[in-house]
């Protein structure tokens, strides 16, 4: 049932950094906007649980030194700007005439606005190695998320895998934790790191803090004399059995194999953006060789090929909270521009200095993505590898069929039921098509992607029939 | 598993799988689960076990009961005082 109170100028998708700012800047000119966020609390990964944190363990604080402060003044100016943000929400469906199905904490709701803006985020990228469904497998991100929210530190060993900042940067927050952290195995190399050097400059004036913040982080990891092996390769889980938790991880590097007893590994590969719900409502997407990741094809506003549809912060391309909070703002101020509220040379002086900030971001994320490229050491696991966690597929499968002249990522999905399980998805889709792309040399762009199709979110058929009209 | 990093923060106390468990104020039934000893809380569709995995919403790796309502993912949920969590019989099953 839609009524005027469903009625806004604009429904932002995602309670992150974008989206937050462009509820703070919408406010300003008077938009009037609405948040969905799926989580109990907003903030996005980054800066979600911070007030909780603040309130709870303030001494926690200092870990996450980097970004705190920035989340929480964000969050208080939301709250000054009296958004509403409807918490706890999980959107399914999303059309291109601005209507938002929802299923939120006070039942299913259907919603309606001239302009929609996509802050969707962005999520871990899949890592398929073997034994990685194993329990006692978890993302980087997901550790960093424990301590953030509850103080949580592991209890046992703990090695880190993969490659990127976030790897190195939860490795060094989990010292700093009191965890036992054993190793860090990365999978990037002395090359890759030589490789990024012709962009240091634009990251040296593109995030001067952020830089020195993660060199303080090796430092850390240095002096802990915890072990970092570069350019490892071939990573594998072993644990108890078949599918018990996981015990011992191995490796072959530069200097031969190695292993080492892990209690808790601790996978990250960089993160991809969300792109479900643009490719739900049919915005063209592009496929960026230097993030390895699809992202909506987008202005310099945010605005996609599609007329109501924008799109704000790291589901548009990997470039941190700083960039999303820039570009979050830059849509908004578009959206306030098109709505008659302000004037193209308002808009124009308005987003200056935050086409500035983007652009400084970007220079240092140039740079990350050279040294760490996203996603080496997970493109081609080998045969036993399970891809779809959900159902179970493996690698060798999709190899078996693929060499049968099965066609692509949707037959593949059809035949075998990877990405048709509960995630939808999210945790196969990119490695399927990276083995497509491996084994067939065909490019990413003729691969595509699986299609999405609504309801983006499980639900029960309870909602469902009632928010039939 | 997971411990507190201090003893002094304030906690709720969940019941997970009729067992109280003490947890921080402000943590989701996901973070609950691995400071109660599980890193195991539920099995997909090959039946194999599998535990919290991205505590992000995106993997569905930590789908469990919570006060009675089954499926419902546990990092997205935070944890209230006397809430009730429970895995599925078929993951239990499973349990090593």
């Amino acid at each position: 049932m839609s009524g005027p109170s469903d009625s806004f100028d604009l429904i932002i998708i995602g309670g992150g950094p974008a989206g937050l700012a462009a509820a703070v800047e919408s406010a300003r000119h008077g938009v009037r906007s609405l948040i969905l966020d799926n989580h109990p609390e907003p903030g996005g990964s980054v800066f979600r649980d911070l007030v909780a944190a603040a309130r709870h363990r303030p001494g926690d604080l200092a870990c996450f030194s980097a970004y705190a402060e920035a989340g929480l003044e964000l969050l208080a100016a939301v709250k000054r700007a009296g958004t509403t943000i409807l918490s706890g929400s999980s959107v399914w469906s999303v059309e291109p005439d601005g209507s938002v199905h929802a299923s939120t904490p006070a039942g299913p709701r259907t919603m309606h606005a001239s302009r929609l803006l996509i802050a969707a985020g962005a999520q871990e990228r899949p890592c398929p190695i073997p034994g990685w469904t194993r329990p006692g497998v978890m993302t980087a991100g997901a550790a960093q998320l424990l301590m953030k929210q509850s103080g949580l530190v592991p209890t046992g060993r703990v090695v880190l895998a993969g490659s990127g900042p976030l790897l190195t940067m939860v490795a060094a927050q989990l010292a700093g934790f009191g965890a036992d952290v054993a190793a860090v195995l990365d999978t990037s190399t002395i090359g890759d790191a030589l490789a990024g050097l012709p962009r240091l400059p634009a990251a040296v004036s593109g995030g001067p803090d952020l830089l020195s913040y993660g060199l303080r982080l090796v430092h850390r990891l240095r002096r802990a004399h915890i072990p970092i092996h570069r350019g490892v390769k071939n990573l594998r889980i072993l644990g108890k059995g078949d599918d018990g938790p996981a015990e011992t991880i191995f490796w072959d590097g530069p200097g031969g194999r190695g292993s080492i007893a892990a209690d808790l590994v601790l996978l990250h590969a960089g993160l991809i953006p969300d792109t479900r719900i643009t490719r739900l409502l049919g915005c063209a997407q592009e496929w960026s060789a230097e993030q390895w990741s699809w992202r909506p094809r987008l202005d310099g506003w945010g605005n996609s090929s599609i007329e109501t549809v924008a799109v704000a912060g790291d589901g548009t391309g990997i470039a941190g909270w700083r960039a999303a909070i820039a570009a979050g703002r830059m849509a908004a101020l578009d959206t306030a521009c098109r709505l008659h509220r302000l004037s193209v040379a308002e808009r124009d002086r308005l987003a200056r200095p935050l086409q500035r900030t983007r652009r400084r971001a970007m220079g240092l994320r140039r740079f990350l993505d050279r040294i760490a490229p996203p996603g080496a050491g997970f493109l081609a696991p080998p045969d036993e590898t399970i891809l779809c966690r959900c159902e179970g597929v493996t690698a060798g499968t999709v190899r078996n069929l693929l060499r049968d002249g099965c066609a692509g990522v949707n037959q593949i999905k059809a035949f075998t039921r990877c990405g048709m399980g509960s995630c939808q998805g999210r945790f196969c889709s990119a490695s399927l098509a990276n083995l497509v792309v491996a084994e067939t040399g065909r490019t990413m762009e003729d691969v595509g992607e699986m299609t999405v199709r609504p309801p983006l979110e499980p639900m029960s058929l309870e909602v469902l029939a009632n928010s039939e009209e | 598993m997971f411990r507190p990093r201090s003893e002094t923060v304030p906690t709720v106390t969940v019941i997970i799988n009729s067992r109280p468990v003490p947890v921080p104020l402000g943590s989701t039934a996901a973070a609950a689960l691995l400071a109660g000893g599980s890193n195991v809380s539920g099995s997909t569709g090959d039946d194999r076990p599998r535990g919290p995995f991205c505590l992000m919403g995106a993997c569905f790796g930590c789908r469990v009961t919570i006060d009675g309502e089954s499926g419902r993912r546990a990092c997205m949920t935070s944890v209230q005082d006397g809430m009730r969590i429970d895995f599925d019989t078929l993951a239990r099953k499973d349990l090593p």
